[in-house]
C-alpha cells in the first residue's frame, strides 16, 4: 500500500525490504535518497538499523514510521541521526519529502 | 492367678507370719518385752501391706515385690525358736532385712537401682551382713543367751568368744560406714532430683535418712559403749518406729505424683500462647517440672517418632533415666512424651497433659496448615495478576498488530481514492474527508483503548519512558522525579504503572490542581511510588474507586498502597513495593 501511495504521488520506488538485515544491505547497494523506515521490524529495532544506514550510506535521508504514536517513542526519537517520524496513517509523498528535506 | 489373689494371699501370709512372731516370743520368751515383739509384728506388716498396695497400684514398678519382701524378712528373722535351723536362720535374715530395705529404698520408685554407686551400696550392703555373719556364727555360741543350753547355731566350727567379737566389730564398722554412705546416696540423690523427682522422693529420702541414722546411732552406742538397759530399749523402740515409717512414705511418694492445680493454670495459660511445637514441650516440661521432657510426634508414614526439627527419635528401653508415655486421641496415639520416670503415671495428671499437649500440637498445625495457605493464596494471586497482564500485553498486540493495521490501510487507500477522484467533484471530496475524520477518530479511540488495556511503551521501553509519556498526556502539569532508568520487573511496573496512571486521571477528574508531582525511589530494598497533587484534597477512596482494584494488584506482589488526602492539602498517593536484590536489574528486552 505503501508503495502505491508513494508511486501515486510521482515518487520512484528503488527497492523494498522486508526485515533490518535487507534494508542495510540494499540501502548500501542503491545509495536511495530517502529511507522510509518502520520502527518495528521482525529482526529487531528499526532505530538501529537507521543507525547502521547512517553509517553505509551518508547522502540517504531516512524518515521513521510506526503505526505506534510519535509520544511513545519520543525519548528515542531525540537521540537519532533520522530527519524524523512519520504516522502511519500519515503517509505521503508529499508529506514524506517535506520530512526528509526538514533536516539538514 | 491373677494378681489380686497373690496380693491377698501374701497378705494373709503377712498376718500368719505376724502373729508367728508373737507366738513365738510367748512360747520362747527373750530378753525383749512382749509389746517389743508386737511393735516388730507391726513394723513388718506396715512393709508387707505397704508393699502389696504399691503392687496392687503399680503393678509395673517392682518396688511393691521388694517392699513386701522386707516385711516378710523382718518377720522370719524375728520368730525363731530355741531349735538349731530356726536360729540359724534368725541370725543370718536378722542382718539381711536392713540390707533389704537399703536395696528398696535405693531402687525407689521403679524398683530397679539407677546408677552403678547405688548397686555397689546395695552389693556391698549383701556381702557385709551374709558374710559377716555367717562368719560370725561359725565362731560365736551364745553363752550368755538364756536359752544357750538348749540350742545351738548350725555352722558353728570352733566357739571362740574373742574371735568372734572382732568379727562383729569388724562387721559393725563396715555397716556403719555403708549407713552413712547410703545417708550421702540420698542426699545427693534429693539434690540433683526435679521437680516432680522431690515430690515423688522426698517422703522417702527424708524417712530414709531418719531410720538410718538410728540404726547408726544404735550401733555406735550398742557396738562401742555399754548401755544401760533403758537406752538399748529406746533405741530398739525408736529403730522400729522410724523403719515403720519408710514404707509409708513409699506410699505417700508413690501415690502422690499428680499434676498440680497450679502447674496446670500455667501449663494452660503457656500453651495459650500458641506456641509452635517446642514451646509446647518447653511449657509441658515447666508444668511437669521435669527439664529433661521431651515430645516426640508420631509419623504414620514411617511408623515412627519424630522431634519437632523433624529428626527421627528412637524411643529408650531399659533405660531407668527415662520413662515413655504414649499419647493418644480417639484411640490414635499422635506422639509420645520421654520423662523423668519419677513423674509417674497418674492418669488423671496424663490425660490433662496429654488432652493440652494435642490441642497445642493442633493449633501449631493449624497454624502451619493456614501460613502455608497464605504463600499459596498470595503466590497464586500474583501468577492470576501475571496471567491478567499477559492477556492485556496480547490483546493490546492483537488490536495494533490487526484491527489499527487494517484502519491504517484503509486511510491510506482513501488517500490514493482522494487523489483518482480529483478535485472536481467536490461532494465525493467531502465524504472522503468526512470518512477519513471519522477513521482518525476512530484510530484515536482504538489507540487508547490499546492503552488502557496495556501500553506498548512500558512493553518496549519500560516504566520511565511509559511515565514520561503518561505525564505528557495528563492535562495537569506532572513534574517526573528520579524515575529509574533500568529495567525492573514486569509485573512492578505494571503496578507502578497502572497506579500512576490512575492516581493522575483521578487528579485530572476530582483534584482541582495545578501541579503533580511523581516520584520513584528506591530505598533499603523498597520501591516507592509517589503521586502528590496541590489540590483539593478530601479524596474518598471507599467507594468503588479504580484504586481498589488497584491495591489488590499492589498486594499480588507484597507491596502496599497508601492514600492520604487531607481536605486543602492536595492528595498523596503512595505504592510501596519490595524489589528482591536478584530482580533488581532486567535487561530490557
Amino acid at each position: 500500500m505503501a508503495r502505491r501511495v508513494l508511486e501515486a504521488e510521482g515518487l520512484t520506488v528503488v527497492g523494498e525490504a522486508s526485515d533490518g538485515a535487507s534494508a542495510i544491505a540494499a540501502a548500501s547497494a542503491i545509495g536511495p535518497d530517502i529511507v522510509l523506515l518502520d520502527v518495528l521490524l521482525p529482526d529487531g529495532d528499526g532505530f538501529a538499523v537507521a543507525e547502521a544506514i547512517a553509517g553505509v550510506a551518508a547522502r540517504t535521508r531516512i524518515v521513521l514510521t510506526s503505526s505506534r504514536e510519535l509520544d511513545d517513542l519520543r525519548s528515542r526519537m531525540a537521540l537519532t541521526s533520522a530527519c524524523g517520524f512519520l504516522a502511519k496513517g500519515d503517509l505521503s509523498g508529499e508529506a514524506l519529502t517535506a520530512m526528509a528535506a526538514s533536516k539538514p | 492367678m491373677t494378681r489380686g489373689w497373690l496380693v491377698s494371699m501374701l497378705a494373709g501370709t503377712g498376718v500368719v507370719a505376724g502373729a508367728a512372731t508373737v507366738t513365738t516370743f510367748v512360747r520362747f520368751p527373750t530378753s525383749t518385752s512382749l509389746t517389743a515383739e508386737v511393735l516388730y509384728a507391726a513394723v513388718g506388716g506396715v512393709w508387707i501391706a505397704a508393699g502389696l498396695v504399691a503392687w496392687a497400684r503399680r503393678p509395673e514398678l517392682r518396688i511393691g515385690r521388694l517392699m513386701s519382701a522386707v516385711g516378710f524378712i523382718w518377720l522370719a528373722s524375728k520368730a525363731w525358736w530355741p531349735a538349731p535351723l530356726p536360729y540359724t536362720v534368725h541370725y543370718v535374715l536378722s542382718g539381711l532385712t536392713l540390707a533389704v530395705g537399703l536395696h528398696a529404698i535405693l531402687a525407689f520408685p521403679t524398683g530397679v537401682l539407677a546408677d552403678g554407686s547405688a548397686r555397689a551400696l546395695v552389693a556391698s550392703g549383701y556381702a557385709t551382713v551374709l558374710v559377716g555373719n555367717v562368719v560370725l556364727l561359725m565362731f560365736w555360741f551364745p553363752a550368755d543367751d538364756p536359752c544357750s543350753g538348749c540350742t545351738r547355731n548350725l555352722v558353728l566350727v570352733d566357739p571362740n568368744l574373742r574371735v568372734a567379737d572382732a568379727i562383729t566389730m569388724g562387721t559393725l564398722v563396715i555397716s556403719i560406714g555403708l549407713a552413712v554412705t547410703a545417708v550421702v546416696l540420698f542426699v545427693r540423690r534429693w539434690g540433683s532430683a526435679s521437680v516432680a523427682g522431690r515430690q515423688v522422693l522426698g517422703p522417702v529420702i527424708w524417712a530414709s535418712v531418719l531410720a538410718t541414722a538410728a540404726v547408726i546411732l544404735q550401733d555406735v552406742v550398742d557396738g562401742f559403749t555399754e548401755p544401760p538397759a533403758w537406752l538399748s530399749h529406746v533405741l530398739a523402740y525408736g529403730i522400729s518406729v522410724t523403719l515403720g515409717v519408710v514404707p509409708v512414705a513409699f506410699l505417700v511418694g508413690l501415690l502422690r505424683v499428680r499434676l498440680r492445680r497450679g502447674a496446670m493454670t500455667g501449663l494452660m495459660v503457656a500453651l495459650g500462647r500458641l506456641p509452635g511445637p517446642d514451646g509446647v514441650r518447653v511449657a509441658l516440661a515447666r508444668a511437669l517440672g521435669d527439664p529433661s521432657l521431651r515430645l516426640v510426634f508420631w509419623q504414620p508414614t514411617s511408623g515412627g517418632f519424630i522431634d519437632a526439627s523433624g529428626h527421627p527419635v528412637e524411643l529408650p528401653s531399659d533405660d531407668p533415666s527415662s520413662a515413655v508415655t504414649m499419647l493418644e486421641h480417639g484411640g490414635e496415639r499422635f506422639g509420645a512424651l520421654l520423662h523423668d520416670p519419677f513423674m509417674l503415671e497418674d492418669s488423671t495428671m496424663l490425660d490433662a497433659v496429654g488432652a493440652a499437649a494435642r490441642l497445642a500440637l493442633e493449633n501449631a498445625r493449624l497454624q502451619a496448615e493456614l501460613r502455608a495457605q497464605l504463600v499459596r493464596v498470595r503466590a497464586s494471586r500474583a501468577r492470576i495478576v501475571k496471567a491478567g497482564d499477559a492477556v492485556r500485553q496480547r490483546i493490546e498486540r492483537d488490536l495494533h498488530d490487526g484491527t489499527q493495521q487494517r484502519l491504517l490501510a484503509i486511510r491510506l487507500a482513501l488517500g490514493l481514492i482522494r487523489r483518482r477522484v480529483g478535485h472536481d467533484d467536490a461532494e465525493v471530496q467531502a465524504l472522503i474527508a468526512e470518512a477519513d475524520g471519522e477513521l482518525i477518530a476512530g484510530l484515536d479511540e482504538l489507540r487508547s483503548l490499546a492503552r488502557g488495556i496495556h501500553p506498548a511503551v512500558l512493553t518496549d521501553e519500560g516504566l520511565s519512558a511509559a511515565l514520561a509519556a503518561l505525564a505528557r498526556r495528563s492535562p495537569v502539569p506532572v513534574e517526573l522525579r528520579a524515575v529509574p532508568a533500568e529495567r525492573l520487573p514486569r509485573p512492578l511496573e505494571a503496578a507502578m504503572y497502572f497506579v500512576a496512571s490512575e492516581a493522575l486521571a483521578n487528579v485530572a477528574k476530582h483534584a482541582q490542581a495545578s501541579h503533580v508531582t511523581v516520584t520513584v525511589a528506591r530505598t533499603d530494598g523498597r520501591l516507592r511510588l509517589e503521586v502528590t497533587d496541590d489540590g483539593i484534597g478530601g479524596a474518598d477512596f471507599s467507594g468503588g474507586s479504580g484504586l481498589n482494584g488497584l491495591a489488590d494488584r499492589v498486594e499480588a506482589l507484597d507491596g502496599r498502597l497508601n492514600v492520604s488526602s487531607d481536605a486543602g492539602a492536595g492528595t498523596t498517593l503512595l505504592a510501596e513495593f519490595p524489589v528482591p536484590d536478584s530482580a533488581a536489574t532486567q535487561p530490557s528486552g
